[in-house]
């Protein structure tokens, strides 16, 4: 499915870094793209991983990153890839996201976020408000 | 989303704030009573000038709940930031770690201004400092579900004030800026 959009009904997921949360709240950039990214922001895509939870498909997300330092101190943050793209539509009216397979190597699951830059603050606080967050649970 | 309390907005500090032409002047927001029972004394504040900030009435921590003005009441302010300040400190150690990990350069005059702020943070409420990917610090408060405000420090005395407005009840969300200058009364 690589390069496919993900469907509307499934869900994907972003590792937090704890430069971007603390006391329980996540900055406004942490959902969206880095400067350096060029608008392509980084998430997983959690169906990958088959059935389940959300819980469980983030702890097989998690097992799967062997590649990424995760820190207890972080946070998964999680939503509905329809919400996100129907959601952002009332939010701001002229972003359309899209949400793209994009799997690389020892990350099969990667997914893209496309339509926001890194400056966005508006739309990071409607992602951040939209998301469910996961704690990392112990250092991985 | 959080519970953190707005009530740690800066109120009590004793920052002195250059404005620009109030930029949120003309920005009504009604906030309700807000998550944390926020007045519309507090959005005043938010949105207008600092130095002009009223008492927050429903905060624990208000100075009208703390009457007559004492040595105690100096003595709760003074401790109760303390702790604050100290976990801000140590908040500023594990984003140093961050960065390096994240091979983010510290912009060392925003670390410089944000230490200055929160050498005179008095309140009790845990400060919610980030690292930006450009090496700059920020705060935020949750003022309600629907508002927040953030401070980037960028240096030199400049901070970068947004306040970001919406929620998922419907509705735009928007985000305006204004930089403002802060002047230190007392030397860090």
């Amino acid at each position: 499915m690589d390069g496919e959009p993900i469907p509307a009904s499934d869900h994907v997921a972003r590792y937090v870094k704890p430069s971007k949360y603390v006391n329980k709240v996540m900055d406004w950039d942490a959902l969206l793209p880095r400067p350096q990214d060029n608008g392509e922001a980084s998430y997983n895509w959690l169906e990958y991983f088959g059935n389940g939870t959300p819980q469980e498909l983030i702890i097989r997300l998690a097992a799967s990153l062997t590649k990424l330092t995760i820190s207890k101190n972080g946070v998964f943050a999680t939503f509905n890839v329809g919400d996100a793209i129907s959601g952002m539509l009332n939010a701001q009216p002229h972003i359309k996201l899209q949400f793209i397979h994009t799997p690389e190597p020892e990350n099969e699951s990667h997914a893209s976020m496309f339509g926001l830059d890194n400056l966005n603050e508006a739309a990071g606080k409607f992602l951040k408000n939209l998301c469910q967050k996961f704690p990392t649970m112990y250092e991985m | 989303m959080s519970d953190s309390p707005a009530s740690n907005f800066p109120q009590l500090f004793d920052f002195v704030f250059y404005e620009s032409p109030a930029a949120f002047d003309s920005a009504e927001v009604d906030l309700g009573t807000g998550k944390s029972g926020t007045p519309k004394a507090f959005a005043r504040g938010a949105f207008g000038g600092l130095h002009e900030f009223p008492a927050d009435a429903s905060s624990e921590h208000s100075e009208s709940n703390l009457s007559p003005s004492t040595e105690t009441d100096t003595s709760y302010a003074s401790h109760t930031g303390e702790v604050a300040r100290a976990k801000a400190i140590q908040r500023i150690g594990e984003l140093k770690e961050c960065a390096l990990e994240e091979q983010i350069t510290i912009n060392d005059a925003s670390q410089w201004d944000l230490l200055k702020f929160i050498s005179r943070y008095t309140s009790a409420d845990d400060l919610n400092i980030f690292l930006l990917d450009r090496g700059t610090f920020r705060v935020i408060w949750e003022i309600s579900d629907a508002c927040e405000v953030g401070f980037e420090f960028l240096g030199n005395g400049t901070l970068k004030k947004t306040v970001v407005t919406g929620s998922l009840n419907g509705g735009p969300y928007s985000a305006a800026s204004e930089f403002i200058s802060l002047q230190v009364n007392s030397g860090f």
